[in-house]
């Protein structure tokens, strides 16, 4: 797969500035680098705007009245959805302090005012062109090498954020944890390359079944896990269920091994009301996958229903 | 407070015999549509310097001033910029705000001109 680098049409500018005259004056400069963006004049917006839209790239001016931008950006800085936002402060010619201050602060660089349309498009370019070789590597530290799912470590993260969101906007988050039945039987009899092709078919399998807004991973060895945030009990037992299904009727599969392949799936859901954290519900689902294999495996076990 | 010794009325540069000021950017295509609005809406911006001159509000005059000093040049307005910084300064510096009314003069008049050209 070839990484495109730099200014692109998905990538998304917000523009802060207290001054409609600013924002549109950038908004026009920025316009011939083919990307998109959207601007806000009020600071106490910004934080939501910011967490539900995800900009790649912040432009915030420093001297605002209420909020300043440093105000803004050590909130940002503090929340685990917008802290790797890139930050480029707006600010005065003369205001040496501020430049430094932002700099602590976690801004990437600054543009001052009033501004030179190349000069600003060339940091805008060279922001965005960080931003992606950043995303690059952070991305390849968390997928796992042979399957192309998450890997654990982003996994431990995820569950974290989406337990987050779930209590922020009162959503139930479920989880999936999976295990492929016998599998060491399959590697010894067939070899560990027919596994790794085995493996690979599983996770291709749980991406098409799995929503958009879901987080399939490779929890570890034969063992798959799937965040499901704004779901249900129900939701996810069905989500395993179907899963499970998908895996058992694979013909690929059927074709690679001259049999089923299996899966172990145990379900959980927590409520946010609850005050849930990660370990909590991966407890959970643990627990009922362990008596979906104690109870003879190929089966779905709903760990919303166990107690505790 | 001080008497600021504001000229918050008509410049004492006579505007009507003085000429539009026109934006050096004014062919610049992907301006044409902002050029506009911001002419458009420099009648409005003079009114507040205005109110804020009338109230000695100092802090309003820096902030206003500040806004003219960031976007004047990037809308092809140079002229603008040196007299909106000087007003920045001097309200920031309570014992030189007495000496603001000229600079406020200054920049109100290029700000008159300026908004005379779609007029024409």
């Amino acid at each position: 797969m070839i990484t495109r680098i730099g200014a692109r049409p998905n990538h998304h500018i917000l523009v802060v500035d207290d001054d409609p005259m600013i924002l549109r004056l950038v908004e026009a400069r920025l316009r011939d680098l083919g990307v998109r963006v959207t601007s806000e004049t009020s600071a106490e917006r910004v934080a939501d705007l910011v967490r539900r839209e995800k900009p790649d790239l912040i432009l915030l001016d420093v001297n605002m009245p209420v909020r300043s931008g440093f105000d803004i950006i050590r909130d940002l800085k503090q929340d685990p959805i917008t802290y790797t936002i890139p930050v480029i402060f707006l600010t005065g010619m003369d205001e040496q302090t501020d430049k430094v201050k932002g700099f602590d602060l976690g801004a990437v660089d600054y543009v001052t005012k009033p501004f030179d349309p190349a000069e600003l498009k060339a940091r805008v370019r060279a922001a965005l062109n960080t931003k992606d070789l950043l995303d690059l590597l952070t991305n390849q530290a968390r997928i796992d090498g042979l399957t192309g799912l998450h890997n654990r470590r982003y996994f431990d993260e995820q569950i974290a954020v989406d337990l987050d969101a779930g209590r922020r906007y009162g959503h139930h988050v479920g989880l999936l944890m999976m295990d492929i039945d016998h599998f060491k039987l399959i590697n010894d009899r067939f070899g560990h390359p027919r596994g790794d092709q085995v493996l690979k078919k599983v996770a291709a399998i749980i991406v098409d079944t799995c929503r958009s807004s879901d987080t399939p991973c490779r929890y570890g060895g034969e063992e798959f896990a799937v965040i499901l945030p704004e779901s249900t009990p129900e939701r996810a037992f069905q989500a395993g269920k179907r899963l499970h299904a998908e895996i058992r009727d694979s013909q690929e599969l059927i074709e690679m091994l001259d049999h089923s392949v299996t899966v172990s799936v145990g379900t959980a859901c927590v409520d946010p009301n609850a005050n849930p954290n990660p370990a909590t519900l991966i407890q959970k689902a643990d627990r009922a996958l362990y008596l979906a294999k104690k109870a003879g495996r190929d089966r779905v076990e709903d760990g919303y229903l166990l107690a505790g | 407070m001080q008497d600021l010794q504001l000229h918050p009325g008509p410049s004492r540069l006579d505007v009507a015999d003085a000429a539009p000021l026109r934006s050096e950017l004014s062919r610049d295509p992907d301006l044409a549509e902002l050029l506009d609005l911001f002419v458009h809406d420099l009648p409005d911006r003079i009114a507040d310097f205005q109110a804020a001159a009338r109230q000695e509000d100092l802090a309003h005059l820096a902030r206003l001033a500040r806004q003219v000093r960031a976007a004047a040049r990037g809308y092809g307005f140079p002229a603008m910029t040196e007299p909106a910084a000087r007003i920045e300064s001097l309200a920031r510096d309570p014992a030189l705000s007495t000496h603001i009314g000229e600079a406020i003069d200054e920049l109100l008049s290029l700000m008159r001109r300026a908004s005379r050209v779609t007029r024409e």
